[in-house]
């Protein structure tokens, strides 16, 4: 029993310094990757190379750094999902997730989409939960907007298709924009009553989402407009609800 | 028509009033694209003009000058089925 102890103890001894030895290896090469490519540039030869490396060492952290390497720098569309899907596949738990929500977002894709949800409802950490909340809502906000405009104006479907990409780009022209309002009020609902705490450079995440809840629920097209009541120019009452039963046009407007 | 206007200046709007031969009532919203209308609107670039229906509903946003008086016209036709 004893004799089991002891060879179990430095089994584990073993393996924890072969995960050591094997992490510093990762980051070594990491480090000189990112040498290499300072020297070199060529964003496309060296997504491969980082993707490679945080595919062989994708227990290591220095794995997480590769894909969000690949994530910023990348605009090509199959790298760019690879590395959205390692790092959903094996680093959700990952903190730096957090930072690297904005790029994420920024790569406007499904898979960046699959990722942000997995980081809200799996991530241990509440930051990384927080920010990845704030930028899926900022994504489906993207969303909408190209929806509206595929509205607005049909002709534009091939070249979303042609911009964001077969998969994203069908994803895009089949979205109703009904359900997607609703998702948007989901997702502003989560991140006003679950982080509304959370600072960010402007405002709480809790202030930006009231003013983006109000947004869907008052300012979108096909909602009943907020009541306008004051003063006009020459000092007459004017309110906007005596204009019911009328078409108003309302202009927003300034001789500057 | 309805108008919101943002010029610093009271009398400066009333006087592009008065110049643009505008003949429809105008808020102020206190001189300022940030003033209390603007922000509950939230109105980030001017000119923007949006077209309510009869009901008071949002139907067209920003919407372009050229592309105003076909909307309108539909929600007048909409409007005159309505009211019989």
């Amino acid at each position: 029993m004893l004799r089991l102890i002891v060879s179990l103890a430095i089994c584990l001894i073993l393996a924890s310094r072969s995960a050591i030895a094997d992490e510093t290896v990762a980051a070594k090469q990491y480090k000189a990757l990112l040498d290499e490519y300072e020297q070199e540039g060529g964003v496309r030869t060296f997504a491969k190379r980082f993707l490679a490396l945080a595919e062989e060492h994708w227990k290591d952290p220095a794995a997480t750094d590769a894909l969000m390497w690949v994530v910023k720098k990348v605009r090509g569309r199959a790298d760019t999902t690879r590395a959205l899907e390692l790092l959903a596949a094996n680093h959700l738990d990952c903190k730096k997730l957090g930072a690297a929500s904005v790029d994420v977002a920024r790569s406007r894709s499904l898979a960046a989409e699959k990722l942000l949800r997995a980081a809200l409802a799996k991530s241990p950490h509440v930051e990384v939960r927080a920010q990845a909340c704030y930028y899926l809502a900022l994504l489906l906000d993207s969303e909408a907007g190209i929806t509206e405009q595929l509205k607005a104006s049909p002709d534009l479907a091939p070249r979303v298709l042609q911009y964001y990409g077969a998969d994203y780009g069908k994803h895009l022209s089949s979205l109703d924009s009904g359900e997607l309002a609703e998702e948007r009020e989901q997702v502003y609902e989560t991140l006003l009553k679950s982080f509304g705490n959370v600072e960010t450079e402007d405002a709480t995440l809790g202030k930006i989402a009231e003013k983006a809840l109000f947004a869907i629920r008052h300012l979108a097209v096909g909602k009943v407009a907020p009541e306008i009541q004051g003063e006009d120019i020459r000092g007459n009452e004017l309110k906007l609800s005596d204009y019911r039963g009328k078409v108003v046009m309302i202009s927003f407007w300034g001789d500057w | 028509m309805l108008g919101v206007n943002s010029d610093e200046d009271r009398e400066a709007a009333k006087k592009s009033l008065v110049r643009e031969q505008l003949t429809w009532p105008n808020w102020w919203d206190d001189g300022r694209i940030d003033g209390p209308i603007h922000t509950t609107w939230q109105v980030l670039e001017r000119p923007a003009i949006h077209i309510l229906d009869g009901k008071g509903v949002i139907r067209y946003k920003n919407i372009l000058p050229k592309d105003v008086d076909e909307a309108i016209d539909g929600l007048l036709e909409e409007l005159a089925k309505a009211t019989p």
